[in-house]
């Protein structure tokens, strides 16, 4: 069963999840990204780190949960971090309000391929939906 | 009438923009894409840039953004001398700071710029309530300074920030980032703290500024309290004629 933590938390740093993700390979992880979001562009010493992090544990994912409502611009961050297959949609409703979170995803243009891993396929595959 | 208490100048090249142009036109262009009038801007950290570029900016567009300044206190009194240079022959109209610098709150107060200080934290970490403390202290010390708490603490200090500006008349609750990702958190500020002391903000062009201005506007405040945050108090602390 997969397991969502909140990375909008100082005690979520990369070097914590990646011990987290680490200690357990066969459990898929889905690192939330919530307001402060762990990623940071190409060149950020911070960014590196975290995509260091995701490569090298292929049990964990990206949660876009919050963040494309307020901070859609880490919405690129996060794609450099993992690629579209590791990332995952999330609303925060009742909290956020859905129809925004879809519009901050939409906003960056990925492309019908990146849309369709990051709203649907990716779920479907990580709760084994039908 | 929108008016929105932070924004960002941007320049071309930032990775976060997704491909849109930066610059003084690419603000404006969001500013009507979300309907806002006019908006306190200041520049990225992103942009290895200076307050001279802002001042550009403000001049190519004075009706629509208003220059905030940011300076590092680290440089002492250089630092003062420029936010000084940039209110009085610039015509800057806020500053961008922490709780550091007491020189620069005070000029600040003395000129009459109010002061905008980035809040958030965790409510549960001593150092953060620290931080609020110290703004309540900078409140109590220049009680005729506005101080807007942008984002209001968001995402783990909202009650907090709510508290100091509820025992602060000077103390504001800015909406940045949340009125888009958390709208509920605006109508709790207004129902706790009242509606004269929340400011509508967009952090645009980084967040996008339409989803902050439909965010408000969901929470259906009322005609009149609505007007306070997406423009009266803005008007009222800026000193708009």
């Amino acid at each position: 069963m997969p397991v969502t933590v909140d990375g909008d938390s100082d005690n979520c740093r990369p070097a914590q999840i990646k011990a987290a993700a680490s200690r357990f390979p066969e459990l898929t992880m889905i690192l939330d990204m919530g307001f402060r979001a762990p990623v940071r562009p190409p060149g950020e010493p911070a960014g590196r780190e975290m995509r260091e992090v995701v490569g090298q544990c292929p049990n964990l994912y990206l949660g876009l949960t919050a963040l494309t409502t307020c901070q859609p611009s880490y919405l690129m961050s996060t794609i450099w971090t993992g690629g579209a297959e590791r990332v995952v949609f999330g609303s925060n409703a009742p909290s956020g309000i859905p129809a925004f979170a879809v519009k901050g995803v939409e906003w960056a243009r990925l492309g019908a391929n990146a849309e369709a891993l990051i709203f649907r396929d990716n779920l479907k595959k990580l709760y084994k939906l039908g | 009438m929108i008016y929105c208490c932070e924004s960002y100048l941007t320049l071309t090249g930032n990775p976060y923009l997704v491909g849109r142009p930066g610059g003084a036109d690419e603000l404006v262009k969001v500013y009507d894409e979300a309907g806002i009038t006019a908006g306190m801007a200041l520049l990225s950290g992103a942009d290895a840039v200076d307050n001279r570029t802002l001042w550009e900016a403000t001049k190519k567009h004075p009706t629509r953004i208003f220059g905030m300044c940011l300076v590092r206190p680290n440089r002492g009194q250089a630092a003062v001398d420029e936010f000084r240079m940039a209110v009085k022959e610039w015509g800057f109209k806020g500053l961008k700071h922490g709780v550091e610098s007491d020189e620069l709150v005070r000029a600040a107060a003395e000129m009459g710029v109010p002061v905008t200080i980035h809040t958030g934290g965790e409510s549960w970490n001593p150092q953060t309530k620290t931080f609020y403390e110290k703004i309540a202290q900078m409140a109590s010390k220049y009680p005729g300074l506005p101080i807007i708490m942008e984002h209001m603490g968001y995402r783990h200090a909202v009650d907090l920030a709510i508290e100091v500006a509820r025992r602060h008349a000077n103390v504001y609750l800015g909406t940045t980032i949340l009125a888009a990702a958390e709208p509920w958190l605006v109508r709790k500020a207004v129902q706790e703290a009242g509606a004269e002391k929340v400011v509508f903000g967009s952090n645009a062009p980084f967040a996008l500024a339409d989803l902050g201005v439909q965010g408000v506007r969901r929470l259906k405040l009322g005609k009149a309290d609505e007007e306070l945050v997406f423009s009266g108090n803005f008007r009222r602390i800026y000193r708009l004629k």
